[in-house]
């Protein structure tokens, strides 16, 4: 006869209350919702230009099923899915001049929602009282972007100063998340899993020295906050910055940054929103910023796109189970977090401070929407462009000290320098920035 | 310094209705005990082609209610609850028997009337005295086989057709899969003027030139139902097109290929069909395509490409076009689908031409209000003759233009049809097809 496991006293057993839910105010995204209507408040990505062809393309946003398409005199619309008639979906419908027309029964719509023409019902005064929805669409360097928020505040389309450097090439991409926008997105503020999921889990799958565990601190900037990630690697330190533009777009580092060559300020190699398609799915769209400092192998533009790109663990790239199993990447391990993560189920450490510190930014932007207040949204700018504050500085430095105090003091006093320099041009803030940290004495 | 375009400020619109209006659940909703699916219940239904059941049981699903049908060793049909009132089993794995059906799990063997006859896994038990399983009436006619779902006491006479019993006429039966609810697909039928955009103006014709005359429109209630009224010029000519809902959830479409270039009186439909719920959100078309010399003279029909999940005539059902192609040229079945799965009413904004859409809600609305308030209601009745009479047809009258105002005399011409149409139903067919032309005859213009 075997005998039972006698430790079995010591087993844990149901540790977690199944009852408690997601955080709704800080998730849900549909119309009407708290964070919906402050997502609406900011120019969003819809889609990338080049899946536009000449027929209407069905799309969702924030929950709301909607129609995109390109009149045939080159403007683009963005209307609600379903005519206002009989409710036909408008993917069958017929693009115009100025507009679109339903197939069912021809009801023809402008760009702005005005029913221009109710060919069933010709004398009928409908089109006088009745509008169809509609928001405002902005095309910009291969992606379309529409604001979904009250039409009498529409805010400028915000450019900023990274994609109009003009020696580096933007390639649109993008791809979807089966989960909430906000995990998605927590990620790019916690530094830390670097050290972990990319690096030591199951392999280098950056650079060696992303496993060197950084000192962190997390800053708020005019635009929403940064991380400040500091490492001593060989006889450098290097400073590497990644923010949060609110509400949801993120801008990294250079995903080859070794941190051996002494450099300041040099900018990103990614910009991407995390545009939530409706409360459990997620769209992340954005441009792979090509430059000087870009690998040879990854300067192919075909290599971006629709559902594409080379970065290894960032998309549903059909790997087998097992693969993701042994090498999960960003993908496995935010997804599944579960459909929405329910923050009161988790535990979180000192070095979750950055996700901590993004969820009370996105609560203080959904609530000052909420109450009429003015919220934090990119409106400053140098020559028309808006600066920002990813980089990374890596400076030689020979001496001994491995104090922990130490490193971040040289972290603290580089972000401040970055945040000081934002009101250089942005061709001169590079110079302006080398200046002031070799000024730097330690 | 870099030169950043602003984004037009044009007027737009935003978001404009409220998207959280729900279905009508009174006329849409068709689970056992809404009042929508109480009204349905008390008509004779389709529930799926002959053919498609064979010597092993089939999982049916209608009215929100899963069932089984199976025919007897001996031939006899049966509609049974799927699922065994013993423990549950699904049987759609039962044995067929002579007598009826036995579940595999443990041997209960149930009639075709839902009489429990054996319990072998506890033979003496009583059980069978006191408890039955859900059986319904089921009924083959023209290789279609229909269920009553309504107390079976009250079972009216099976519905026969005058356009459904005629002997040059071959019927070949149908069945096409919708994936949304049972209501929006039946409106279509009232709702004449898609088909000047839909199949004409939005990408060509897919039936007929003269389907993108806009015309006039009427829409009358008939002894069993609706009927719309489509006068049209076309050339020398005037058709009067009318096309029927049957109450419940019958319609009875027009000849499909009618090119209105000839004088027709009385040509009767190219098909009857139900629509019936699967559930709120699934519908199946079901009933019979007919071919006679008369409807279509071109012979355009294709009998080989008509049954389950196919039917010869353009964007019916969930076809072999990809959806780049429907796109292009959506069809019936793409406008209705892409209502939503349940057409949310409160968010259409109904237009004078659409009376037919809300007058066939309306008398649905008083069916199931009558159901529910247990007074009478109306079933199609043969009043005396062999058959029912419908009122579905395409009459063609030969009618120079030019003379005087055009839209009054195409309501004119309607109007004096529409009489004729209604005053004849009281005759059996072929008097009534003899009268019926006479009456034009004597019509002037």
């Amino acid at each position: 006869m075997t005998s039972v496991n006698t430790e079995a006293g010591t087993y844990a057993g149901r540790q977690h209350d199944q009852g408690l839910t997601e955080n709704a105010e800080l998730t849900h995204v549909g119309p009407g919702t708290p964070c919906g209507e402050y997502l609406r408040r900011f120019w969003q990505p819809v889609e990338i230009s080049s899946e536009l062809g000449e027929l209407p393309l069905a799309v969702r946003i924030l929950g709301e099923d909607l129609v995109l398409f390109r009149s045939k005199s080159g403007g683009v619309g963005l209307l609600g899915r379903h005519c206002c008639h009989r409710g036909a979906s408008l993917e069958y419908g017929i693009v115009t001049e100025q507009g679109i027309s339903c197939c069912y029964h021809g009801w023809h719509y402008g760009l702005n929602g005005a029913i221009l023409e109710t060919p069933n019902d010709p004398d009928s005064r409908i089109k006088e009282t009745l509008r169809h929805t509609a928001y405002p669409v902005h095309e910009y360097k291969g992606i379309l972007f529409a604001y979904m928020g009250p039409p009498e505040s529409v805010p400028n389309f915000p450019v900023m100063d990274i994609w109009e450097d003009p020696n580096s090439e933007l390639i649109p991409f993008c791809y979807p998340y089966p989960c909430n926008w906000l995990q998605a997105l927590e990620n790019t503020q916690d530094p830390v899993h670097s050290v972990f999921l990319h690096t030591r889990i199951s392999g280098t799958q950056f650079e060696e020295s992303w496993g060197i565990l950084p000192k962190v601190e997390w800053v708020e900037t005019p635009l929403g906050m940064m991380n400040i990630n500091v490492r001593r690697w060989k006889d450098k330190i290097w400073v590497r910055t990644t923010e949060l533009v609110l509400p949801n777009m993120n801008q990294s580092g250079a995903n080859n940054e070794t941190g051996e060559q002494e450099k300041y300020l040099q900018r990103t190699s990614a910009c991407r929103w995390f545009r939530a398609i409706d409360d459990t799915n997620t769209e992340i769209i954005g441009w792979r910023i090509l430059d000087d400092n870009t690998e040879a192998n990854l300067k192919d533009p075909s290599l971006y796109g629709k559902n594409k790109t080379p970065t290894f663990g960032q998309m549903d790239e059909g790997r087998p189970l097992e693969d993701c199993q042994r090498i999960p990447g960003d993908f496995e391990a935010i997804v599944s977090q579960g459909p929405i993560t329910v923050h009161a189920r988790e535990n979180l450490a000192a070095t979750d401070a950055g996700v901590g510190k993004l969820r009370n930014l996105v609560r203080r932007g959904i609530r000052a929407v909420k109450t009429g207040k003015p919220f934090i949204s990119p409106r400053d700018n140098v020559d028309g462009v808006i600066p920002t504050y990813t980089q990374d500085t890596v400076i030689p430095y020979s001496g001994k000290s491995e104090d922990d105090a130490f490193i971040c003091d040289v972290g603290a006093q580089v972000a401040e320098i970055v945040l000081k320099s934002a009101r250089y041009p942005a061709a001169q803030r590079k110079e302006e920035v080398a200046r002031a940290v070799r000024a730097l004495s330690f | 310094m870099i030169k950043i375009k602003h984004v037009s400020k044009l007027n737009f619109a935003g978001r404009q209705r409220q998207q959280y209006f729900t279905e009508n659940a009174e006329l849409t909703h068709v689970g056992p005990d809404t009042p929508g699916g109480e009204y349905l219940r008390r008509f004779w239904q389709p529930l799926t082609l002959s053919s498609e059941l064979r010597e092993l049981p089939l999982a049916v699903r209608l009215l929100g209610e899963n069932l089984v049908l199976f025919r007897t060793c001996k031939g006899k049909l049966g509609l049974l609850d799927r699922q065994c009132c013993h423990r549950g089993a699904s049987l759609e794995y039962g044995i067929v028997t002579d007598e009826g059906i036995s579940c595999c799990y443990h041997g209960w063997l149930y009639g075709v009337d839902g009489t429990i006859l054996e319990t072998p896994n506890d033979p003496t038990s009583r059980i069978k005295e006191r408890l039955r399983s859900t059986a319904y009436l089921t009924h083959e006619y023209k290789g279609i086989i229909f269920a009553y779902m309504g107390e079976p006491a009250e079972a009216p006479e099976f519905p026969l057709f005058d356009t459904c019993e005629d002997p040059d006429t071959e019927y070949i039966p149908y069945s096409l899969h919708f994936p949304c609810n049972w209501l929006q697909v039946l409106e279509n039928a009232e709702d004449p003027v898609h088909t000047v955009f839909l199949h004409a103006r939005t990408s060509g014709p897919q039936f007929a030139q003269y389907h993108s005359e806009m015309g006039a429109f009427d829409f009358i209630e008939t002894p069993i139902g609706v009927t719309s009224v489509h006068t049209r010029r076309w050339k020398d000519k005037v058709l009067v097109r009318t096309i029927e809902v049957i109450l419940p959830n019958i319609s009875q479409g027009a000849a499909i290929w009618e090119t209105a270039e000839e004088e027709k009186c009385f040509q009767r439909t190219s098909g009857l069909s139900w629509k019936i719920a699967v559930d709120d959100i699934n519908t199946n078309i079901i009933g019979w395509r007919h071919f006679n010399n008369i409807v279509d003279p071109g012979h355009r029909g294709d009998k080989n490409h008509i049954g389950k999940e196919m039917v010869d005539s353009y964007g019916q059902y969930d076809d072999e076009r990809n959806y780049d192609q429907r796109q292009r040229e959506p069809g019936d079945f793409e406008a209705i689908v892409g209502q939503r799965p349940i057409a949310i009413h409160s968010l259409e904004n109904l237009q004078g031409s659409d009376r037919g859409v809300t007058l066939v809600r309306r008398l649905i609305r008083r069916g199931i209000q009558a159901v529910k308030n247990g007074k009478p209601l109306v079933q199609p009745a043969r009043n005396g003759m062999t058959t029912i009479p419908t009122y579905t047809q395409d009459t063609i009258i030969s009618i120079a233009p030019g003379k005087g105002d055009e839209t009054n005399l195409l309501r004119d011409v309607g109007e004096k049809v529409t009489h004729v149409i209604l005053e004849t139903a009281q005759f059996d067919t072929d008097e009534r097809h003899r009268i019926f032309e006479r009456m034009i005859q004597g019509l002037s213009f």
